[in-house]
């Protein structure tokens, strides 16, 4: 019985004594070489050349000194050589032309020929086609518009749609003097892709003038059934950007008018077609090329996925699309056509056409 | 000393039938005064062998070895995370190995959070591994099996009592009758109640393991039936594993498994021939379920999965006045399988695998002996209506070059129908088993192997290599998230490839008396390639592709210890990242260079042990007390995502520890 003792004092096993700590899972691979250009029809042309940071690194690595050509392989030119305008970013003064085949080559001291290939597509043609509104100013109602009748808003249509289109709406902030995007936007448009909801349905904007604050729907009761944006009220919205697939629509769907809103900034706006000024909100209709068009996507879903509360986006481990031989990120191309959408343009004062 | 003679008769007592039997597939050369050491790992073609008291001789956090923990010492056998019950063989998958008691496959075998067993060790006769030249009706497997025979009830009646850090357990078994011996035993750990007495006492020592909760046990039955050469044999296993824990503030995780089988054994012998009929069924069950507060959004996941198996296999035996044996039979498996139940999902596929196989051991020479098998399956998923056939081979041979010199070699075909989603590393029996179907194919693998043994007196090594090729290895893409509700939609998040493995595999024995010492040594590199959406089909290394394992196991007189020493495991790194630019933002992007690239540190573990004996009246005590991980090494055993900090961190479940298992027999 006197081993009896040697187990007393054993016996309260020291259990759960599991200890955690953290741990950075560097892996401290080599980095790779990240370029971004997308070339567009308006000058001058951008590309930014990085390094990939490690998660431990301190200090951001960058890329002083690099040789850039852009080389049309349609006319069989060099377009130029692009030159360093602030640090990480590279400037040519040059524009595209619409279905040339164009090349990009990177020459950096140490690595391999990174280059990559593509095509630019063509231009998307929108027209816009009408918008009327109550005020108190304004009595008299314009002719009916087909389907949307005596509706207001922004009407648009499309005459050229190209393969691959995406829209989105820039309000200009007079305080910061730049543009920055709308986080939500929306349309009725058939062919929209639905990758980017966020969940919420279209509601109309709510208006305030300092002393009296009212919902715009109300208002809008008040005025013979007259709805701003009626064929929005309910539709999906959109995280950013409405994403047009051209395989996707037929001819019919095509022609259909549509309207656009989200909550842009500052007071509800309207589109009012033409060019918009300097300082002026607007709305992007930008055709793309069909590799900028994929890596516009995944940025998009990967983006969202790091942001989610998923806790299950934390084991996603894909890399966006990339069309860089030697190297990562995207060579694009892309025709914008932006249509003005401004900020002088209220409920309570609209733009009637 | 007088325990250690003790023990060397019960040894001998234990092994003399055990010798007898396998003579014929096992050689040992060792003169009779060693050969009785029942440390001594048995070795032939592709197989390693020991019985009760070699399993328990290892020294493991629980104080004493399990059927696992003895497998993971072998040399060709890599571990998972650090103290857990997984195991890989020469390259293989986890899911890739065949666990069975009395030739009944076990798919939830692990016990404890993965430090031992579902198998009662005093139930336990013997257990060999095999990686290699495998037995004809041994199918639906590709790397390993795992066989555990448990012994026949002893004629008088004994009744056991054990104790040690997790475990309590009683067993008792002997003859009712002339023809019927009985045998049963239960065991539960006091898990929970040990937490709840420490807790308090270790508090903010804890991590960040909270509001821990656990109900673990199992019983077994074995009922025996013998008349002249008839018998019949009927068992029955069930075992629990539920666990809950929180592991920050609004969060709660619970998992569990399930294991019920039943078997009915009959077996008749006639002169040299012998058949044998088993019928048996097996449920196993998991669950898991998650409640989590993630960036200030709920998260509840509750996933089950149920396996049922319906299994029966008839075999005949005849060994001819030439030395020939001649081996074959039938065996027929309906499955259900219900992978992956989340909500009104439930995923229920059934599936029949049909075995026609034979066995043909030859003595070609005096010094020669070859052996061939070959096996016809047909499986059919009858849910998914795709059905095929595969056939499958396994040769073996050894050639005594001298009394202490023999040259070995296999060759093996082999097909598994059954695949497992792992997503946990440590053994958990969490891991989801799928059948294969329409899109999802059966695994294949081609392996040799050579190698040459030496035996001289109190000396005994062995070395040798393997290669192996695999196919339709499935991956799981989102394996390393526990509990994801992505399980219900499997097959849209598995991708096949193949697989590569090679290595060397060394063992040496050195037996006295007083001393005993073990070393075995694997050197290998196992990776995976030709995914078509993984790591864009390039190679990657396998989780677990251990370069080094070194296991050195030694005895002297009372003391043991083992020792350790492993190259880590694969991980995930975390991304790079590089800012990207799109219309009207710019982003921080992230880039994974690879699939498990990055490499965890080197596992290194030293337990100590000692263990005496003493009796009481009637009562026979046998104590092992010990000290795991005595240089109190961070050996990581799992990481997980703390949701709190957002970052990653590893967990070490064996810090220095001490260890009793105290035995109490009565007779």
């Amino acid at each position: 019985m006197k081993h009896f003792h040697y187990f007393a004092l054993i016996l309260l096993p020291i259990l759960f004594l599991s200890c955690t700590r953290e741990v950075s899972l560097d892996a401290e691979e080599k980095p790779e070489v990240v370029v971004e250009c997308v070339l567009t029809n308006q000058r001058p042309q951008v590309l930014y050349l990085s390094l990939t940071e490690g998660p431990d690194e301190s200090e951001i690595p960058t890329i002083g000194s690099a040789e850039i050509l852009l080389k049309d392989l349609t006319r069989g030119v060099e377009c130029g050589v692009f030159s360093l305008s602030e640090p990480g970013k590279w400037e040519l003064d040059y524009r595209p032309v619409a279905e040339h085949r164009y090349r990009l080559e990177v020459i950096l001291p140490g690595h391999e020929l990174i280059w990559a290939e593509q095509t630019m597509p063509q231009n998307i043609s929108v027209q816009v086609s009408g918008a009327w509104s109550p005020s108190a100013s304004s009595a008299f109602p314009p002719p009916p518009i087909p389907k949307y009748g005596y509706d207001q808003g922004t009407l648009y249509n499309i005459t050229f749609l190209p393969d691959y289109t995406w829209i989105y709406g820039l309000d200009y902030n007079e305080e910061t003097e730049a543009y920055t995007i709308a986080e939500e936007i929306c349309t009725d448009f058939i062919g929209v892709d639905n990758f980017n909801l966020t969940g919420k349905r279209y509601e109309p904007p709510t208006y305030q003038d300092g002393t009296t604050s009212f919902i715009y729907k109300e208002f809008m009761k008040s005025c013979e059934g007259w709805a701003l944006y009626p064929h929005l009220i309910g539709q999906s919205i959109h995280w950013r950007y409405l994403h047009l697939q051209k395989s996707k629509l037929t001819a019919e769907e095509l022609e259909e008018k549509f309207q656009i809103s989200g909550n842009f900034s500052g007071d509800y706006m309207a589109g009012t077609g033409g060019t918009p000024k300097l300082g002026q909100g607007r709305l992007m209709f930008t055709s793309v090329s069909e590799d900028y068009d994929k890596y516009l996507q995944e940025s998009v879903y990967f983006h969202k996925q790091q942001t989610s509360d998923n806790l299950s986006s934390i084991y996603v481990r894909e890399n966006i699309f990339s069309n860089i031989q030697g190297g990562l990120g995207i060579f694009g191309a892309q025709m914008v056509s932006p249509v003005s959408w401004s900020r002088e343009n209220s409920p309570i004062n609209p733009v009637v056409y | 000393m007088k325990t250690a003679n003790i023990k060397l008769i019960l040894s001998c007592v234990m092994l003399f039938p055990f010798m007898l039997c396998h003579s014929q597939e096992l050689r040992d050369s060792l003169n009779a005064a060693i050969k009785i050491d029942s440390r001594r790992v048995m070795r032939g073609p592709g197989k390693l062998q020991t019985g009760l008291e070699g399993m328990r001789s290892i020294v493991t956090p629980l104080g004493e070895g399990d059927p696992i923990h003895w497998a993971q010492a072998m040399p060709g056998v890599t571990t998972g995370a650090d103290g857990s019950s997984a195991f890989y063989v020469r390259g293989g998958n986890m899911g890739n190995n065949l666990f069975t008691l009395d030739g009944v496959p076990v798919y939830g075998y692990s016990h404890l959070l993965g430090l031992t067993t579902i198998i009662p060790h005093d139930a336990i006769d013997k257990v060999q591994l095999s990686s290699g030249g495998f037995q004809g009706k041994d199918n639906n497997f590709t790397a390993a099996h795992l066989s555990i025979t448990t012994k026949d009830p002893s004629k008088e009646w004994k009744t056991n009592l054990s104790l040690n850090n997790f475990i309590v357990a009683a067993s008792t078994e002997g003859t009712v009758s002339d023809k019927l011996s009985t045998f049963v035993s239960a065991r539960i750990s006091p898990l929970a109640l040990e937490y709840r007495a420490v807790s308090g006492m270790l508090s903010g020592k804890m991590g960040d393991l909270d509001d821990f909760s656990a109900g673990v046990g199992d019983i077994y039955g074995k009922v025996v039936w013998k008349n002249g050469n008839h018998s019949l044999r009927t068992s029955f296993l069930g075992s629990m594993d539920k666990y809950g824990f929180g592991m920050s503030e609004n969060s709660r995780e619970t998992m569990g498994w399930n294991n019920l089988i039943g078997s009915v054994n009959y077996n008749v012998s006639i002169g040299e021939s012998a058949w044998n009929t088993l019928i048996s069924a097996n449920r196993y069950e998991s669950r898991q379920q998650q409640d989590k507060n993630y960036r200030n959004s709920s998260d509840h996941l509750s996933l089950k999965s149920t396996l049922n198996e319906f299994t029966l296999t008839s075999d005949l035996s005849r060994k001819t006045n030439t030395g020939l044996t001649l081996q074959g039979g039938v065996k027929a498996r309906f499955a259900q399988f219900a992978p992956g139940q989340v909500a009104s999902v439930t995923n229920r596929s059934n599936t029949l695998l049909a075995t026609l196989w034979g066995e043909l051991d030859y003595p070609a020479a005096e010094n020669l002996s070859l052996k061939a098998a070959i096996r016809w399956n047909y499986f059919r998923n009858l849910t998914r209506k795709s059905g095929r056939f595969d056939p499958e081979f396994s040769l073996s041979a050894e050639w005594n070059l001298s009394d202490a010199v023999s040259l070995r070699g296999t060759v093996d075909r082999m097909v598994q129908y059954y695949h497992t989603l792992e997503g946990f590393p440590v053994g958990w029996s969490l891991d989801m088993i799928v059948p294969s179907g329409p899109t999802v194919f059966p695994e294949g693998v081609w392996q040799s192997s050579a190698g040459i043994s030496f035996e001289k007196e109190r000396h005994s090594a062995s070395i040798g290599g393997f290669y192996k090729m695999q196919n339709n290895l499935v991956y799981y893409k989102y394996a390393q998230d526990l509990f994801d509700g992505a399980l219900a939609a499997w097959e849209d998040h598995v991708d096949m490839g193949k697989g590569t493995s090679f290595g060397a595999e060394f063992l040496y024995e050195y037996t006295s008396p007083d001393f005993y010492a073990r070393v075995a040594y694997t050197l290998s590199k196992t990776t995976r390639d030709g995914f078509r959406i993984i790591n864009d089909g390039e190679a990657f290394h396998t989780k677990f592709d251990r370069g080094h394992v070194l296991n050195v196991n030694t005895e002297w007189k009372k003391f043991s210890a083992a020792f350790i020493l492993q190259s880590g495991h694969w991980e995930n790194g975390v991304a790079q990242t590089y800012t990207m630019h799109v219309p009207g933002a710019t982003w921080k992007a992230e880039y994974y260079d690879g699939l498990n690239n990055y490499h965890m540190p080197t596992v290194i573990r030293l337990d100590l042990g000692y263990h005496f004996a003493f009796e009481t009246g009637k009562a026979q005590h046998d104590v092992k007390i010990g000290i795991c991980n005595v240089t109190n090494h961070f050996n990581p055993f799992m990481l997980y995502f703390d949701t709190d900090t957002e970052s990653w961190k590893e967990i070490a479940l064996l810090p220095i520890m001490p260890n009793l298992s105290w035995k109490i027999s009565f007779r």
